[in-house]
């Protein structure tokens, strides 16, 4: 997972032609349709890598 | 993970000043340690204090550092990067500090200061949706399309938010009017043709957050019911073409911009045309007709956009800074946090770019109410050079000038209008006892004449009488009733023209005439312009008793009209001085006098 | 210079206007995209490549003709090798631009609006640039200088061939 829009795993179906509702929270919270570790730090690796200091992820 | 994020600022005017320069030699100096992987580098959005740049700022440090050159790039690396001190050098210094500041927390720029629609400039890579989201993006959008559309137009009604272009007609309304107009097909327009000399600030959020404007326009889309957007941007700021291109292409990816957007039963599709150059094309039926690929020239109202806009389709058209907004309204509990800010008719912040005679250059972003004395004195820095205050120049050329008295006008849209000004895009020009009135309002009717699309007869002739007027007066050749006609040709225009900007294009002239009368009458009835600014109308002279002879005049003249020997007082030859001004720039001892014509030969005799 | 004029015109090779054309036949409302990119590619509007384009998208020449003296962006006569644009901002105003304007007018012996006779530079004026914080600001093709004094602009002109 290199962007958000990757799927962090076989679970995700998110796709601009097979939207997911909850698409956008799961970036910075996901996952949300499925409960997996693994997946949850592939999400915060990326928001680690860039974020400024505590303040900057907004949810 | 890195070590340090550095942000260096990729707008236009650190660009300006060279920070392109800097980002590379920042690389090279990291690159030669073998430590480049260590640090990320983003050339990202403004932190708004033009005036000091080139600037980067250190994360999570929160360094500020300014007025850059390459070579410091060095020492940086060296003693902050790898050594963790801070280079005291490079820090922000002003007579308006005591000691080198760090960040916003010390910097009186950005005391009074406070970021909304700047939230995330120079704090996001703006070519990355992903920290668009991170920052809390498209919730709002979420949000919104679980709502009912006349929900959304309530919402951001509510909250206050007058549109940030011009008038200042409440948005929330606007939307209203186009999603209860018939018809399957509707369009939003952003427009981004931000015209007004001496205004920056719509390029900026293009610049440094461009995923705000297209949420804002998703979430417009919305509410009004339309399926369609463009963005009408300047060509003159490709930055901000690219980046809106680039965004646009990420949202696409993403599913925020297409068909069936999150799963919801909402289409929406941005396209982007590239003004040609028209100031009028600011005005929005004229900007509907250059996007079908006319000539830019309004037409009447009625029938309004939100019934008949682009392609004879229902239209909502929003500024730049005001779609910025939404996404802060929209997103969960942001109507109320909205509403706390600014004053009873004008809520929230707004973004101005103060510039002119003021030492702290740049964009700042404040809360409606703020006092025209806390954004020049405070913010601002007070004047260059430590002169005097004379007035500020608030809407551009469609505004007029606010004087020294009303330096307690609290800055929003009721109390601009009452003093003759306009909020307009946000232009705020300073100006000292060095400028002139009269050339300023002739200045500002000859933009205007200039971009008059010559449609209607008050604007195309009247500005054109108006300018002449002003002509002669600035070249010593006023008559005492000219001012008595400008002041009617001003307001028949104001009453019959065709569209805003022919009618509010007299406000330069009728306020400098409101608050600066003994100026014009100065020119008029003395032929002196104290300013020094109108040529035929002063002299320059050397102060004898002061001069010191340094000879950096007679250096700097370009046609030998200063004469005197080294470390004897220099004397100007009038009938070759051409005041091309270059002397009174150079001249350290600030001896050289604005007189009055032929006032040599009055106190020679 | 009219020489010249015409000598380019007869270079002009229209099949490129064609290639630019052909994407939007048939829209009508992207005659300013079209033009823009016309022009991009020639520098300025020469007029055998926009009587092309009227042919192509089916727009009378007087129309186009039109379009294009609207709007500042187009020219309708070659340019020099190098652009200076003088900012023309309230900021830029008031801090003195008009004493550069002068100045560059007496270097080059042109008014705003004018090319010189040996195709070095083109002075137009532009409402803003948008980097007040350096008024008074001049663009040399790409590259702004700000910050200027009448005093400076010589050596800043004559570092462009």
């Amino acid at each position: 997972m290199e962007k958000f829009i990757d799927p962090c795993c076989e679970k995700c179906t998110h796709t601009k032609d097979t939207p997911c509702k909850d698409f956008v929270e799961c970036c910075v919270e996901g996952p949300i349709c499925h409960d997996n570790d693994e997946c949850a730090k592939k999400r915060k690796a990326l928001i680690e890598k860039v974020a400024l200091d505590e303040r900057f992820v907004v949810s | 993970m890195y070590e340090k994020h550095i942000m260096i600022c990729g707008a236009t005017g650190c660009l300006s000043s060279g920070s392109n320069k800097i980002a590379e030699a920042l690389t090279q100096e990291l690159e030669s340690r073998g430590i480049r992987d260590k640090y990320r580098l983003v050339m990202g959005g403004c932190p708004g204090f033009c005036e000091v740049g080139p600037i980067i700022v250190i994360f999570p440090d929160e360094v500020f550092y300014c007025r850059l050159k390459a070579k410091d790039m060095a020492e940086l690396v060296d003693q902050h990067l790898i050594g963790g001190e801070i280079v005291e050098r490079l820090l922000y210094k002003g007579p308006d500090v005591d000691a080198p500041a760090r960040f916003y927390d010390t910097i009186p720029f950005y005391s009074k200061q406070l970021f909304n629609v700047l939230r995330n400039s120079g704090v996001i890579d703006p070519e990355s949706i992903d920290e668009y989201i991170m920052r809390g993006g498209y919730r709002a959008l979420k949000r919104a399309l679980q709502m009912d559309s006349q929900a959304v137009c309530d919402e951001v009604k509510d909250a206050g938010l007058r549109g940030r272009g011009g008038a200042g007609f409440p948005t929330g309304v606007k939307w209203g009017f186009t999603n209860k107009a018939p018809g399957p097909k509707k369009y939003i327009v952003c427009n981004a043709d931000e015209g007004d000399p001496g205004a920056f600030m719509d390029r900026s959020i293009l610049e440094g957050d461009p995923h705000a404007i297209i949420e804002g326009m998703l979430i417009a889309g919305k509410a009004c019911g339309a399926d369609e957007g463009y963005i009408y941007c300047r060509a003159e700021y490709p930055l901000a073409i690219k980046r809106l291109r680039d965004a646009i292409k990420q949202a696409e990816e993403y599913g925020l911009i297409g068909n069936n957007i999150l799963g919801f039963d909402f289409n929406f599709k941005i396209n982007i045309k590239e003004g040609a150059g028209a100031f009028v094309c600011g005005e929005e039926t004229a900007l509907l007709a250059s996007i079908e690929g006319k000539r830019g020239m309004p037409r009447p109202r009625p029938p309004f956009p939100a019934q008949v806009g682009v392609f004879g389709k229902p239209t909502t058209i929003n500024n730049v800074e005001t779609l910025a907004n939404i996404p802060l309204i929209v997103r969960e509990g942001g109507a109320e946090e909205f509403k706390k800010i600014g004053t009873e008719g004008s809520k929230g912040t707004k973004v101005f770019a103060l510039a002119g005679k003021v030492r702290n250059t740049g964009l700042v972003e404040v809360p409606m109410g703020i006092t025209v004395e806390e954004i020049i004195f405070d913010v601002g820095g007070g004047i260059q050079g430590g002169r005097e205050f004379k007035a500020v120049q608030a809407g551009g050329p469609s505004g007029g000038c606010i004087p020294k008295d009303l330096i307690n006008l609290p800055i929003d849209y009721d109390s601009l209008t009452k003093a003759g000004a306009i909020m307009g895009s946000g232009g705020l020009v300073v100006m000292d006892d060095r400028t002139c009135m009269v050339d300023l309002a002739n200045y500002f009717l000859s933009f205007t004449q200039k971009e008059s699309c010559g449609k209607c007869t008050p604007c195309r002739e009247g500005t054109k009488r108006m300018l002449e007027i002003l002509d002669r007066i600035t070249e010593g050749k006023g008559k005492p009733e000219d001012l008595d006609t400008l002041d009617s040709l001003a307001h028949s225009i104001k009453d019959s023209a065709l569209c805003g900007l022919g009618q509010t294009c007299p406000n330069p002239v009728l306020t400098t005439i409101r608050y600066f009368r003994h100026e014009y009458e100065e020119h008029i009835n003395e032929k002196y312009c104290q300013s020094g600014i109108c040529k035929p109308l002063f002299q320059y002279e050397i102060d004898q008793d002061n001069c010191n002879g340094c000879r950096a005049c007679v250096r700097v003249c370009p046609v030998e009209a200063i004469k005197g020997e080294k470390k004897e007082p220099h004397e100007i030859i009038q009938d070759l001085c051409t005041r091309c001004g270059s002397c009174i720039e150079k001249c350290r001892q600030d001896c050289i006098m604005i007189t009055r014509v032929g006032s040599e030969a009055d106190v020679g005799n | 210079m009219s020489n010249e004029v015409a000598a380019l015109n007869e270079d002009i090779d229209l099949s490129q206007v064609d290639s630019i054309v052909e994407p939007y036949l048939g829209k009508k409302e992207m005659v300013i995209p079209i033009l823009q990119k016309v022009q991009e590619h020639f520098g300025y509007l020469p007029r055998p490549a926009m009587e092309q384009v009227a042919l192509r998208m089916h727009i009378p020449l007087s129309r186009l003709y039109g379009v294009t003296t609207f709007y500042a962006q187009f020219k309708l006569k070659p340019r020099g090798r190098n652009i200076i644009r003088v900012c023309k901002g309230t900021a830029c105003h008031i801090q003195g631009s008009p004493k550069i304007s002068e100045r560059i007018e007496d270097i080059l012996d042109v008014e705003s609006g004018e090319t010189t006779d040996d195709l070095r530079f083109t002075l137009e004026e532009v409402a803003c640039i948008g980097c007040c914080a350096l008024a008074p600001v001049i663009m040399v093709n790409d590259d702004p200088h700000g910050r200027l004094t009448p005093d400076k602009v010589k050596d800043i002109l004559e570092s462009y061939e």
